[in-house]
């Protein structure tokens, strides 16, 4: 067998919800708003580039993330993000792509608005990559991310940052590599 | 697959003193570690060097190599920094071509495993290395014009290059292109053989407990101590021994020496290089280095940040670091150890390192574990002129 | 009548400076090697707050105090020889910032209260420059008869003729070749070119007179030939010297850009002065080219050297650790609190469980990248302290972070604990597209649900939600906020702390109307002095505790904004406070405090009664018990 020089630990992200984090008495459950927020506004004027509800045209049939991939929550449970990685296995030091869609949390119809932006960092060492992905959106709605690189063995936390207007909210991952 | 346990000795029962020669146990995530550290049977070929696995561009490349007239004052050749009798380096702290520079040589050993070339990352790909010291005032001085002088003025030189490359002599960048090729076809020669260390791992991959025990014991403590509490494989990563990127150790500065940006520096110069991956010159234009390219991003931080050499060979090439001021292994691994005058970055900068406080027989112990790095050199005739 | 001004003050000994070309030839190059500037001579000390410094064709330094709204005029040896306190025609205060000497001895101050610059000529006379133009000026210096200022708000060097008139403008907000984020100084020299340095970037640029970009080296770090929030930049002997502030040293390029030399040690011990440097922020090389003095506002000091040109051992500057430079806000919640280091930057989270606050994890590393920070100077967290809000004022950022952790496990520090949920970009709203200057949120106050956020460029604050999205835009009556460094809102209340106007307002949130105001002028004394107003912390019976950069002290308003009592006093024990900043009060009541004179943070209880104190307790000497000499009763000397 291929004796893996490097090996990967994938590890989703726990939500936040998970043991070792209670939810506080008296609050809703995660994903849903946040005590006291209004409810998000389709036409809000900081959202520029946002589709209008009412003014749109002819609709255009949703498109949806694919089926059985891995996918991780925003850290406010906003959005969740669908991705894969090119080659399977990520290994430290070998350069690799990823592909990642981006839906509502509890839905996979894809958000045609929002912009993906990606990195990564190692908590410990108080760095992250040697390298600037690119993002370029593609034609079926997805965003592939190339130039990556993890070059150092230890904790990564990868971090898919979804953009809407002037407000970035973050969904990560957290990867153990040799 | 299942890893036998290394070195098994039946513990007594009783409470444990200060542990015995006899009864050292590697830690298991230690040993999966070391059993993980396969290296690659051969370098992954260059497609930017067309020429590169090409015997009668090596021998060239070897020819070019030893040959001192190709330097501005005739008595410097690649081979006087880069010595085969010296590990393909030198004992000076800083090589000397033509004039002094400013770093240590680096070795050529396995040069054809890197990534990176040049303690700043200068280059992507070790056909455009070869090019930068042979124009470089300080060290070979040459240029395209007077490497077509001495092409011209051997005829065994004269005569392999016709026949690889017809009979019009290029000139220019062309010619400096197609001298660094060869080179870089002879240095990709320059491989070594497999180390004490490699035939512990393949011992414990396989389970061979016969095999494993051969390996010294106090280097085995000192792998404990290299995959575990001084974590040297944080960066000196995979079984390459390095992460092939670039760091900031804080070393003391060494008086009267020239500010060294390091990687900073490097990636500029690589960004504006003439001979990278994705130019004319290259034979890959679009491939996997080449695109690579679109992803480095000079920053701030690179300021004082070296390339992370292999530990491969390290026995064999003193003194180090990039200034060459370690003089021996131990003082490299005191050094990390008390990070004793180490350059403040500002107390507003991150500190990475933390001093691992080693005892002297830990030191030892690291110093007898990078000793087992070593494998046997290129053969005889790779060694001198062809 | 002003003289025809010429930089000769300043070049006398330059040597083979050509004046005439722009351009950055070779021959620029002087023959002599300048000094450094390492032979310590003598210091000043017990300056309030100290930022720059010029000299007087008289030969004594003029430095402007900007907590004292002074000048100080002191001799080579350090002693002073008299002051010129500052004021407006109807007595109020003046923040002076950059300082300049006009050859006919008129003294140029900028005055960052009012945006304008002062001139003060020999007979008196006063006069206001540049107002309604500037937004926020920093450093000034006088060449060729006009008048050059960094125009911080406007990202620009403004420069015009010695009557205000005709301005001419170099350099544009923004990154990239000759944009800048926050130019803070400028110098001319002989040959007419404009040198800006940049905080923000950082960098130092070069303009020729028709404004043409020269050159800019560019890069934050700590090794030679970069920046670290470098505050002034002079030119004198025919090069170009940058004060390197939060790398504790001066650098020292020829005109051609190439680094000469740096210098300059760091101080060890508290307070050391003596020639080792702490934040030096301000560098007057005196015009024979004898000497050079040393600004340092975090010390109230200026130190005077004479130029060598010994080599510095290069082993002097080892130190790898110190102390947390606790500065800015500071937030609590029950079992939490989240202390800032604006200079790391750094944010590091506490847990409150035990007597002594434990750190356990720290987050924001430097840069622009999400989750990243510039100049963090202010938190704030949730109700349940599952998330700190940083303000950035030169990112125009408000960052959420989560750092929600089970409070009853065992406590480890945790360097994965805290994960930036969002963050909104300011600049990048639909409301602020197209306006000419970035928001600079600098101040975060969370109530009832709504996060409200000081903008000290709009002068307003913007209303968001706990997940950052705007609701609101919040507009106070009154005089216009010049530097909002608190806001706090209670009920139907807004408190805005407006540091260099050294005011504390009250307004009502329905309209914004302003319904209680307290001023400091110059004749208020005793328990009323205000000097540098800067934190604000609420308290039970409805009024708010105010911190006193200036008298290090600690005053309680009532609702109505009026002095009821003041608390501590200049100094390193109980109860007494070294340019107290930010302030807040947790769920119990406690009241802590953010020391940056003395790297630490204190907390008192509700009555003011000293609890605790973390940080540099190395030098935190318990002197002395809270007595009746540190309470001050509002009214009473």
């Amino acid at each position: 067998m291929k004796a893996g020089v490097l090996c990967l630990v994938y590890l989703t992200a726990l939500p936040w919800t998970s043991a070792g984090c209670r939810v506080p008495e008296g609050r809703s459950a995660p994903g849903t708003t946040v005590e006291g927020e209004s409810t998000p506004r389709a036409d809000s004027a900081a959202r520029a580039g946002a589709p209008d509800g009412p003014s749109r045209a002819a609709p255009v049939p949703a498109r949806l993330a694919p089926e059985g991939l891995q996918s991780v929550a925003t850290n406010l449970g906003t959005f969740r993000v669908h991705h894969r990685s090119d080659p399977a296995t990520i290994e430290r030091g070998k350069p690799f792509r990823l592909q990642a869609w981006i839906t509502r949390e509890g839905s996979r119809e894809i958000v045609p608005w929002a912009e993906l932006s990606v990195d990564a960092d190692m908590p410990e060492h108080l760095h992250g990559m040697n390298r600037v992905p690119k993002v370029t959106r593609q034609q079926d709605g997805s965003f592939l991310v190339e130039g990556m690189l993890f070059h150092m063995p230890g904790r990564w936390d990868l971090y898919f940052d979804v953009h809407e207007a002037a407000i970035v909210e973050r969904a990560q991952v957290a990867l153990d590599l040799w | 697959m299942l890893l036998v346990a290394t070195i098994l000795v039946a513990r007594a029962v009783a409470a444990a003193p200060a542990p015995s020669e006899e009864s050292f146990q590697l830690d298991e995530r230690v040993r999966a570690a070391i059993a993980r550290l396969e290296r690659e049977r051969a370098p992954a070929p260059d497609p930017t060097n067309r020429h590169e696995l090409d015997p009668r561009a090596a021998r060239l490349g070897q020819r070019l190599y030893f040959d001192a007239g190709l330097s501005a004052n005739g008595a410097v050749s690649c081979a006087s920094c880069h010595d085969p009798a010296q590990g393909f380096t030198t004992r000076d702290a800083l090589a000397t071509g033509i004039g002094a520079t400013a770093r240590n040589a680096p070795t050529l050993l396995d040069v054809s495993r890197r990534r990176w070339f040049g303690w700043g990352g200068r280059n992507d790909t070790l056909w455009s290395q070869a090019i930068v010291p042979l124009l470089a005032p300080h060290e070979m001085g040459s240029s395209a014009a007077d490497l077509a002088r001495a092409i011209e003025a051997n005829p065994a030189l004269r005569g392999e290059w016709r026949e690889l490359h017809g009979d019009t002599l290029a000139a220019g960048d062309e010619l400096l292109a197609q001298a660094g090729k060869h080179l870089a076809a002879y240095q990709r020669l320059l491989a070594t053989g497999p180390s004490a260390f490699d035939r512990l791992a393949a011992a414990l991959r396989s389970g061979d407990a016969q095999g494993a025990k051969h390996y010294p014991l106090q280097a085995l403590r000192g792998a404990a101590l290299f995959f575990g509490k001084a974590n040297c494989r944080s960066c000196h990563a995979g079984p390459e021994f390095t992460d092939e990127e670039f760091h900031d150790l804080g070393l003391p500065p060494v008086r009267g020496a020239k500010r060294d940006e390091g990687r900073r520096e490097g990636l500029r110069q690589l960004l504006s290089d003439r001979f990278r991956a994705d130019s004319a010159h290259s034979d890959a234009r679009e491939g996997e280095r080449a695109r690579e390219l679109a992803h480095l991003a000079p920053v701030d931080e690179d300021w004082g940040r070296f390339k992370t050499p292999s530990l491969r060979n390290v026995t064999r090439t003193a003194p180090y670091m990039h200034t060459g001021q370690f003089a021996t292994l131990r003082d490299v691994v005191r050094f990390y150890s008390t990070l004793e005058g180490a350059a403040a970055r500002g107390h507003h900068g991150e500190t990475v390192l933390q001093p691992l406080n080693l005892t002297e027989p830990e030191i030892d112990e690291l110093v007898a574990f990078l000793g087992t790095l070593e494998g046997d050199l290129p053969p005889e005739h790779l060694l001198r002129a062809p | 009548m002003l003289a025809r001004l010429s930089l000769l003050f300043t070049l006398t000994l330059s040597i083979g400076v050509h004046a005439t070309a722009p351009a950055l030839a070779a021959q620029d190059q002087p023959a002599g090697m300048p000094p450094r500037w390492a032979e310590f001579q003598a210091q000043a000390e017990g300056l309030l707050e100290p930022v720059a410094a010029a000299w007087h064709r008289d030969g004594l330094l003029v430095v402007a105090e900007s907590f004292g709204s002074r000048l100080a005029w002191l001799r080579p040896d350090g002693t002073l020889e008299k002051r010129t306190e500052l004021r407006t025609e109807d007595g109020g205060l003046v923040w002076p910032h950059g300082v300049e000497c006009l050859p006919d001895g008129s003294v140029l101050v900028v005055d960052q209260a009012r945006a304008s610059v002062l001139r003060l000529d020999p007979d008196g006379t006063r006069t206001t420059l540049g107002a309604r133009v500037l937004i926020e000026p920093q450093g000034v210096c006088g060449a060729n008869g006009r008048v050059w200022v960094a125009d911080s708000g406007h990202g620009r060097v403004l420069s015009f003729s010695d009557d205000g008139s005709y301005p001419q403008a170099y350099g544009a907000p923004g990154r990239g070749k000759g944009l800048f984020v926050e130019p803070v100084d400028v110098a001319v020299d002989e040959a007419g070119r404009v040198w800006v340095v940049d905080a923000g970037t950082p960098k130092i640029a070069c303009f020729a007179a028709d404004g043409t970009l020269l050159l800019e080296i560019e890069g934050h770090g700590p090794h030679e030939g970069l920046f670290a929030r470098p505050a002034s930049i002079e030119v004198a002997l025919g090069h170009v010297w940058v004060c390197d502030r939060d790398n504790h040293r001066v650098q020292c390029f020829a005109p051609t850009g190439e680094l000469v030399h740096a210098h300059g040690v760091h101080a060890l011990l508290p307070h050391e002065g003596k020639g080792r440097l702490h934040y030096p922020a301000g560098l007057a090389i005196a015009p024979d080219g004898s000497r050079a003095a040393l600004v340092e506002p975090a010390e109230d000091r200026v130190q005077f050297f004479a130029g060598n040109h010994d080599e510095p051992d290069p082993l002097l500057n080892l130190e790898r650790d110190t102390a947390a430079h606790v500065e800015g806000g500071i937030a609590a919640g029950r079992q939490t609190l989240v202390a800032l280091e604006p200079s790391g930057p750094d944010a590091r989270l506490y847990d409150l469980r035990d007597k002594e606050p434990i750190e356990i994890t720290r987050f924001l590393v430097r840069g622009a990248k999400h989750g990243g920070a510039l100049s963090p100077v202010a938190v704030a967290l949730s109700p349940d302290a599952r998330l700190a809000y940083i303000a950035d004022p030169l990112l125009s950022r408000v960052t959420a972070v989560l750092v929600e952790r089970d409070l009853g496990a065992p406590l480890k520090q945790d360097p994965f604990l805290p994960r930036l949920a969002r963050l909104v970009d300011l600049d990048a709203l639909q409301t602020v597209a197209g306006l000419p200057a970035a928001p600079r949120p600098q101040a975060i106050a969370w109530s009832e649900g709504e996060l409200w956020v000081a903008d000290r460029r709009r002068g307003s604050a913007w209303v968001l939600d706990a997940k950052l999205e705007l609701l609101r835009e919040w507009r106070p009556e009154g005089p216009r906020w010049v530097d909002p460094t608190a806001i706090a809102v209670e009920g139907e209340r807004v408190w805005i702390v407006d540091r260099k106007s050294r005011a504390v307002r009250v307004h009502a949130q329905r309209d914004g109307a302003l319904l209680h105001e307290f001023v400091a002028k110059a004749e208020l004394g005793g328990a009323e002095r205000l000097l540098a107003p800067h934190g604000m912390a609420a308290h039970a019976d409805g009024g708010a505790w105010i911190s006193d950069e200036g008298t290090g002290r600690i005053l309680r308003l009532d609702r109505e904004a009026r002095v009821v009592e003041s608390i501590g006093g200049r100094g390193m024990g109980r109860v007494q406070f070294e340019k107290p900043q930010g302030l807040c009060s947790s769920p119990d009541g406690d009241l802590w405090v953010v020391e940056r004179g003395n790297h630490r943070v204190q907390r008192l209880s509700s009555a003011g009664a000293y609890k605790d104190v973390f940080g540099a307790r190395l030098w935190c000497l318990p002197a002395r018990q809270e007595s009746a000499e540190t309470r001050v009763d509002g009214g009473k000397q």
